[in-house]
């Protein structure tokens, strides 16, 4: 049955007769422009902030100097009298490896000031941990984890051997750290240059024990430096340990 | 130039019909508003460049919007404890099934050629003002609506369905 336009636009008119009536349509278009707002500027600082992420990256490695401005890894554990243990480092990279000993990493940061103790925080996944700084040829790290005391490497990232975790100080050793898997907790840590001698973390009661500037001292009074460095955390069960007794 | 009071009284003024349109492009009065509110965000992006005759660009809107929802949202069977009621048809055709009809034969109509119809028999807008809206040429415009015309009147499919149900 053939129908003309006057039917089609009767159509249409009967298709819309009963349309709803939305008294809070403005109401509603305001929320969702403002929700665009904040979905807009939020996409754009995400989008900043990549960029920054990038750039940070990106910048140290081409600033970089040739070979021997790249970092190297060594090992700034609590306890520099364990014994050495021949580490699982593998190849010198700028990539710190997943996993250390049987305990995967769980943090990496990055910085680029010397001279300067930073914050950085972790969750432990299990009983032991080791906590590594890679840092630039002539710097010695430095460490407080939780409230405990100062530690620090032993030696400088100089000496390190290429590509390698010199000390292997993982274990048992660390549950009397009191660190608990799943409690945050939060780690200082400073990069200091190698020729700066270093004493002990405030001055001693008896200054004549005194052995080089107090490193708080150092720290309040030294300018900034810059190079890259990064704090790596490893958690978990070291099953890998050399010092883990037999079950 | 165009500033936030413009808009707030157009929204109010013209947002029952805009719904109208948006009803007739999507068949769902929820989806109609959620389509209107979505092409008014965007339009309020735009406000200051729209200039004083903001219709043409908020027609562009909805059925470019619309387009793109047809192209990525899932259109499939939608469960239902009851089937639908069907037309009564004791009688001969009359212009309450003719209508009924069309409307069945407009909802099969594609996207594009649904828009031309809306925006040329409903908004009663010209063929020039349609393809300015669509982004297309006037010829364009003619032939889509001439394909639509005619299977809104020999939409032979259509019709069986219809028939069937009511003899069932």
């Amino acid at each position: 049955m053939p129908h003309t336009i006057d039917d089609l636009r009767e159509a249409l008119d009967e298709a819309t007769a009963h349309a709803p009536h939305n008294n809070g349509r403005l109401r509603e278009v305001r929320r969702r422009i403002r929700r665009d707002g904040r979905r807009r500027v939020g996409g754009g600082i995400v989008i900043g902030l990549a960029a920054v992420t990038a750039a940070a990256a990106i910048v140290p490695q081409l600033t970089a100097t040739g070979p021997t401005a790249e970092p190297r890894i060594v090992n700034a554990g609590p306890n520099s009298n364990a014994s050495a243990g021949t580490g699982d480092g593998g190849s010198e990279t700028t990539e710190p490896p997943q996993r250390y000993q049987g305990m995967r990493r769980v943090l990496v940061q990055r910085f680029t000031v010397t001279n300067t103790k930073v914050r950085v925080e972790f969750t432990p996944t299990g009983p032991d941990y080791a906590i590594t700084v890679l840092c630039g040829d002539g710097y010695v790290p430095y460490l407080w984890i939780g409230s405990g005391p100062m530690m620090s490497g032993t030696g400088s990232c100089r000496k390190a051997p290429p590509g390698k975790l010199q000390f292997g100080m993982l274990g048992g050793t660390f549950n009397n750290m009191a660190l608990r898997p799943g409690k945050p907790t939060t780690v200082h840590a400073a990069v200091l240059p190698a020729d700066v001698e270093v004493g002990s973390e405030s001055p001693p009661a008896d200054r004549r024990f005194q052995r080089g500037i107090p490193v708080n001292d150092y720290l309040a009074t030294a300018r900034p430096g810059r190079s890259s460095w990064r704090v790596v955390v490893y958690s978990g069960v070291c099953s890998e340990c050399p010092s883990v007794p037999a079950p | 130039m165009a500033d936030r009071s413009d808009y707030t009284e157009y929204v109010i003024n013209r947002s029952p019909r805009l719904l109208r349109v948006a009803y007739l492009l999507t068949r769902d009065w929820a989806v109609a508003e959620d389509l209107l509110q979505t092409a008014l965000v965007k339009v309020w992006r735009a406000w200051r460049r729209v200039g004083d005759n903001p219709d043409p660009y908020v027609y562009r809107v909805l059925v470019n919007t619309h387009t793109s929802w047809r192209k990525r949202r899932w259109r499939g069977e939608i469960p239902v404890e009851s089937p639908p009621d069907t037309a009564e048809h004791d009688t001969a055709i009359n212009a309450t099934d003719s209508r009924t009809f069309l409307q069945a034969a407009l909802r099969r109509l594609p996207p594009r050629q649904r828009a031309v119809v809306v925006l040329r028999f409903y908004e009663d807008l010209s063929e020039p003002q349609v393809a300015e809206i669509l982004g297309c040429s006037v010829g364009t415009v003619k032939s889509q609506t001439s394909k639509a015309l005619a299977k809104l009147r020999i939409d032979t499919e259509v019709t069986e369905t219809v028939l069937m149900a009511g003899r069932a």
